[in-house]
């Protein structure tokens, strides 16, 4: 049997590679292909019909004069090399863009996420330990309310409450104007107080979802005899909150973190529009907007590859943390 | 002074049961739907009014129809439960008193609450499932013996492990309860009990959910390690011919319940070749291999097959709505527990043979 770890790494570069070809056959699909109009305004604004080829060879490493799958072997080997091409609205090459973006989506992105687990497993744990209480039927209230309502919402009211009418807070961008782009303290309060309406429009509602799946759990677990057992033996109650309920509770959401992380990097491509927070998703959208075909591939590529890689990871680690769960393992008879 | 007065308490503890129970009621409330706010919460007579004694080196088998309120009296017994009305004692100690800090308390509950210890029905359930078999084990060590080093709590589980019958213990040791069977997650449960060195075990259902080929050898393990741990065990099950089977090799008891009363109670052998209880007949009938005729057998012992709610239960006898030699007298008053503890004792006019039963008119349907 071949090692369970290298089948399953070798998966994922097969994934990213259907995934790359995948992009490459949509742009191909797209009604009026990916730069018949930037040849059509190139030609009109009279570029010799020789140059304008070679500058969407250069856009995106492909000769439009070749048969297809020439293009194809282009692309996927320019790819290989790390090239994913120059941004035709932004007149820079995709990855430098992309380097530049991605750190603000990911920041806010595994911030607001740790953050939905961190609250969502403190109240559902809570709320499991006073089942039927006030305190449990307010939150669970709560959280239903916020999960009904989309995220963007939350944005756009926050949005509206903080940085217009009190001005508390920035309205949009990553760090304000005047500050150097440099590690230095301006820099990093300045980054905070603009990701804090991001990151709060985005943690509430998903937090609420997660209070209710720990509340579950918990509860679950808190059924089981072994608790009751542990109580029997005289164990300390903290003991048993978290070497016997909070651990066999948390475990089954620790996937969903993972997977979660990837989804919600796509999410961003909304939420940095309304803050104009110049992440992964806002490019995405002006990439679409600006007909900008190998921006908009590039950012694509990079969220699905964050999504491929999480639940990689996921899958690696799990059985490290749940001994019920061994990896690839399970024919081998006990 | 305090030297005498130490004695005393010494000398009563040890003519104390183990355990008392003493007019033991346990009453739920049942659920309230949403729209029942204006009507009586009802109340589920789970067990009502029983007293029991369990002494030391005791075997007591409970049985009884699911629902009759065996597994709650057991939990009543070892303190997991708490009693609406009654006292359930440790040598003499109120139980729930010592909870609550109540009067002199003689004996600490942290100390009654490890005497009283539990094997669950489900072995899959009660084990965690993030732990080690020899983490499991060795907790209930750290706790007893505190004193004890990381090698010998090692040896000490190694050599347990293969008392219970899991050969080679390093290898059973290191692993998962979900790498287990049934049959060995419920020997570390029994392991992990007797750990304790608890005075009482109640094996609530503990065989039930085992292969039946499993079950006889995992009652012999809880005799044979009964004589080795110095424990007394309350053994719960539904099936007459288990409870006899272990009642008769540990020398002990059989009590058989009745909608949260005992009807009766006796030595295994007594009980089962004499019942003096219509309803320990009916289960002795719906017990292939105790039934004495085999031709018998199709007609049940009783009128009727259902079961009444007990949330209210029959007037008078609680048996009399089923009972086969039901007369008008069973309708109107209740029998009580007679005779001598210890002796066999049952609830049932017709061992008093001048009672006015006898004169009043047989019950038809």
């Amino acid at each position: 049997m071949v090692n369970y770890y290298v089948r399953r790494t070798a998966r994922v570069f097969v994934t990213i590679y259907l995934v790359a070809s995948l992009t490459f056959g949509l742009v191909r699909l797209l009604p009026g292909g990916p730069f018949t109009l930037l040849r059509a305004q190139l030609l009109r604004q009279g570029v010799p019909a020789d140059e304008v080829d070679a500058r969407i060879a250069n856009l995106q490493n492909i000769r439009p004069d070749a048969p297809l799958w020439r293009q194809y072997i282009d692309y996927m080997g320019a790819l290989f090399q790390g090239n994913l091409g120059e941004s035709i609205s932004l007149g820079e090459p995709v990855v430098s863009v992309l380097a530049s973006a991605a750190p603000w989506t990911i920041f806010v992105v595994l911030v607001s996420t740790i953050l939905v687990f961190v609250v969502g497993i403190f109240l559902g744990s809570l709320q499991a330990y006073w089942e039927g209480s006030r305190f449990d039927q307010l939150v669970t209230g709560v959280s239903i309310s916020l999960m009904s309502v989309p995220f963007y919402v939350v944005a756009v009211i926050a949005l509206y409450i903080f940085a217009y009418q009190f001005g508390w807070l920035p309205t949009a961008g990553t760090v304000a104007n005047g500050v150097e782009r440099e590690l230095g303290v301006p820099f990093v309060v300045s980054a905070l107080k603009h990701s804090v309406l991001p990151i709060l429009s985005y943690t509430l509602g998903a937090a609420g979802g997660q209070a209710l799946a720990m509340r579950g759990n918990s509860i679950q677990v808190l059924g089981n005899d072994y608790v009751q057992v542990a109580r029997l033996r005289g164990l300390s109650d903290r003991r048993i909150a978290t070497r016997y309920v909070a651990r066999n509770a948390i475990l089954p959401m620790y996937t969903g973190f993972l997977l979660l992380l990837g989804f919600r990097l796509g999410g961003t491509v909304i939420l940095e529009q309304i803050f104009s927070y110049t992440g992964l998703g806002y490019y995405m959208i002006s990439a679409l907007n600006a007909n900008d075909y190998p921006l908009m591939m590039g950012t694509f590529l990079v969220i699905t590859v964050a999504l491929v890689l999480g639940v990689y990871v996921a899958d690696l680690t799990y059985s490290k943390i749940d001994p019920r769960i061994s990896a690839g393992e399970s024919d081998e008879a006990y | 002074m305090s030297q005498t007065h130490d004695t005393a308490d010494r000398r009563r503890q040890d003519e104390e049961p183990l355990v008392s129970l003493e007019d033991v009621e346990v009453h739920f409330e049942k659920n309230q739907g949403l729209f029942d706010f204006f009507e009586e919460p009802e109340v589920v007579r789970a067990v009502d009014g029983i007293s029991l004694d369990i002494e030391e080196n005791d075997v007591l088998a409970l049985v009884g129809e699911s629902g009759c309120g065996k597994s709650t009296l057991g939990k009543t017994s070892i303190g997991l439960q708490r009693p609406t009305a009654g006292t359930v004692r440790y040598r003499g100690q109120d139980v729930w008193a010592a909870k609550d800090g109540r009067g002199d308390v003689d004996i600490p509950f942290d100390e009654i609450r490890s005497s009283l210890q539990i094997i669950h029905q489900d072995p899959g359930s009660s084990l965690n499932p993030n732990q080690r078999i020899v983490d499991i084990l060795a907790q209930p060590i750290k706790l007893t013996h505190p004193d004890v080093g990381p090698t010998e709590r090692r040896e000490r589980i190694y050599s347990l492990l293969e008392r219970v019958g899991m050969n080679p213990a390093a290898d059973f040791a290191d692993r998962y309860p979900h790498q287990l069977s049934g049959g060995e997650q419920q020997r570390v449960a029994l392991a992990r009990a007797l750990l304790m060195n608890p005075d009482l075990i109640l094996a609530d259902e503990a065989i039930s959910a085992l292969d039946v080929s499993l079950r006889v050898e995992m009652m012999d393990l809880m005799l044979d390690l009964q004589e080795d741990f110095d424990t007394s065990f309350v053994f719960i099950s539904h099936d007459l011919s288990n409870a006899r089977y272990f009642a008769e090799h540990g020398n002990g008891r059989i009590g058989v319940m009745y909608l949260g009363e005992l009807v009766e109670v006796g030595r295994a052998e007594q009980l089962i070749e004499d019942p003096g209880h219509p309803y320990t007949n009916v289960l002795r009938w719906a017990t292939p291999d105790l039934a004495l005729h085999a031709d018998g057998a199709s007609e049940p012992p009783m009128r009727k097959i259902d079961i009444p709610d007990p949330v209210d239960p029959p007037s008078g006898c609680r048996f009399h709505t089923r009972c086969p030699e039901a007369r008008e007298a069973c309708r109107e008053a209740c029998p009580a527990l007679e005779g001598e503890t210890g002796a066999h004792r049952t609830a049932c006019f017709r061992n008093q043979p001048d009672h006015e039963y006898w004169d009043s008119a047989p019950l038809e349907d």
